[in-house]
């Protein structure tokens, strides 16, 4: 069995993306992508870029980001088995020169690795709080941010719609509960006309997030029983189980009480964001349309702009 | 005879709290009914008082009575516990969740 192969899988209903779109790595859930692949993640860009609300302040974040930052967010309280963190060679020149030379004769030499002061960022969203918070009161009519990362999760799978490695892109909203409520229901129903025009069957359905172990359901459950999550579901290996493309997010004030994110009037800020999972939507549009993006229908095509 | 709040406070499930609440610098008289999220305690503090009830009272919580309801007070987390330890766990009602 080739490379590629082990990593299509029997019966995988998009082994053909693989391969001919997506090379890869030696680990599962990274792969590197082909030109083609990334005209429709351009594509996708663009077509968010047009969906952007103009007052919206752009950030691009780079992949790692502040350890100490993650870690007061909460982060390894919800989700500690997906995070990953940086780690380096420190100490003096003798001990680094000691590593390698440990790597020389055969050794580990990832037991003198120690973590450094960056992580692995697993949303985009999450340094967009402090930078907010840093400015002072939230005005009147709130804020509103376009971000984007490469974003990494400790979760290898064989199956596309869940990368190690892949791309996030976020609307965050931060202003009062009502602001932030608005802002997110508003994107429940613009997500379905944008999956109509491209032509990704779908539907939207309460979520929550994967937290943690045993007492993560309690967590779950709450999430679901205040209605805070939802994703737009697109089914890709099956329609039991389909594959969330988008999700719909109130953090209520738990970014504004971990950041001091406050209003004019003292009140804490409440967030939300709206998630658009880069690479899931391609693979989405290639499983519905086919490798070929020739023969992808007028409609989705006029879409993109391709 | 006036036994009821010494029961209450020597109980398991409220030391659990008191233990919890102290940590969070949180002061104040706690009662069965107090409103536990109310009183301070984030959604983490909730799993890891489930998570030391579980250690305190020798019991194991089934998935379909990890629901907020049951952890609302120390009243809601003792019936839970003594249902459980009365081996009618199957009288809890289930709440099925999305799991994606």
């Amino acid at each position: 069995m080739n490379v590629v192969d082990f990593f299509k899988g029997a019966g995988d209903p998009v082994s053909e993306i693989v391969g001919e779109l997506l090379h890869p790595m030696g680990v599962e859930g990274l792969y590197a992508r082909s030109g083609a692949y990334e005209v429709v993640i351009d594509a996708l860009h663009g077509l968010i870029n047009r969906l952007r609300d103009p007052k919206a302040e752009v950030f691009r974040f780079p992949p790692v980001m502040s350890r100490k930052q993650l870690e007061k967010s909460g982060y390894l309280g919800s989700f500690p088995n997906l995070l990953g963190c940086v780690c380096a060679l420190h100490g003096t020149e003798s001990d680094v020169r000691a590593a390698v030379e440990c790597f020389d004769d055969g050794g580990d030499w990832t037991k003198a690795l120690s973590a450094a002061d960056l992580v692995l960022s697993p949303a985009a969203c999450y340094p967009v709080y402090p930078i907010a918070a840093q400015r002072g009161p939230v005005p009147d009519e709130g804020l509103l941010f376009d971000v984007a990362s490469d974003c990494f999760r400790h979760e290898p799978s064989k199956n596309l719609d869940r990368l190690q490695s892949f791309r996030m892109r976020e609307f965050v909203c931060i202003g009062s509960p009502e602001q932030t409520q608005s802002f997110r229901d508003q994107w429940m129903d613009r997500a379905l006309i944008v999956a109509e025009g491209l032509g990704l069957e779908c539907k939207i359905a309460p979520a929550n997030d994967p937290f943690f172990g045993r007492g993560g359901q309690l967590m779950a459950t709450s999430q679901l029983q205040q209605s805070l999550k939802f994703e737009l579901l697109v089914p890709i290996y099956s329609a039991a189980r389909p594959t969330a493309c988008m999700s719909f997010n109130c953090h209520r004030d738990h970014f504004g009480d971990v950041w001091e994110l406050a209003m004019a009037d003292s009140s804490t800020a409440h967030t939300g964001c709206v998630a658009f999972g880069m690479d899931r939507i391609a693979v989405a549009l290639f499983h519905a349309h086919g490798i070929e993006l020739e023969r992808w229908p007028g409609k989705v095509r006029d879409t993109l702009n391709l | 005879m006036f036994n009821g709040p010494m029961a209450f406070e020597t109980g398991p499930v409220a030391k659990v709290v008191n233990r919890m609440l102290a940590r969070r610098g949180v002061a104040i008289a706690l009662t069965p009914d107090s409103d536990l999220k109310n009183s301070g305690l984030t959604s983490l503090d909730m799993v890891n008082l489930m998570l030391a009830v579980e250690v305190a009272c020798n019991v194991t919580i089934p998935q379909s009575a990890m629901t907020p309801e049951h952890f609302t007070s120390v009243a809601t987390i003792e019936a839970l516990i003594a249902t459980l330890q009365s081996g009618a766990a199957h009288e809890i009602p289930r709440v099925d969740t999305h799991t994606m």
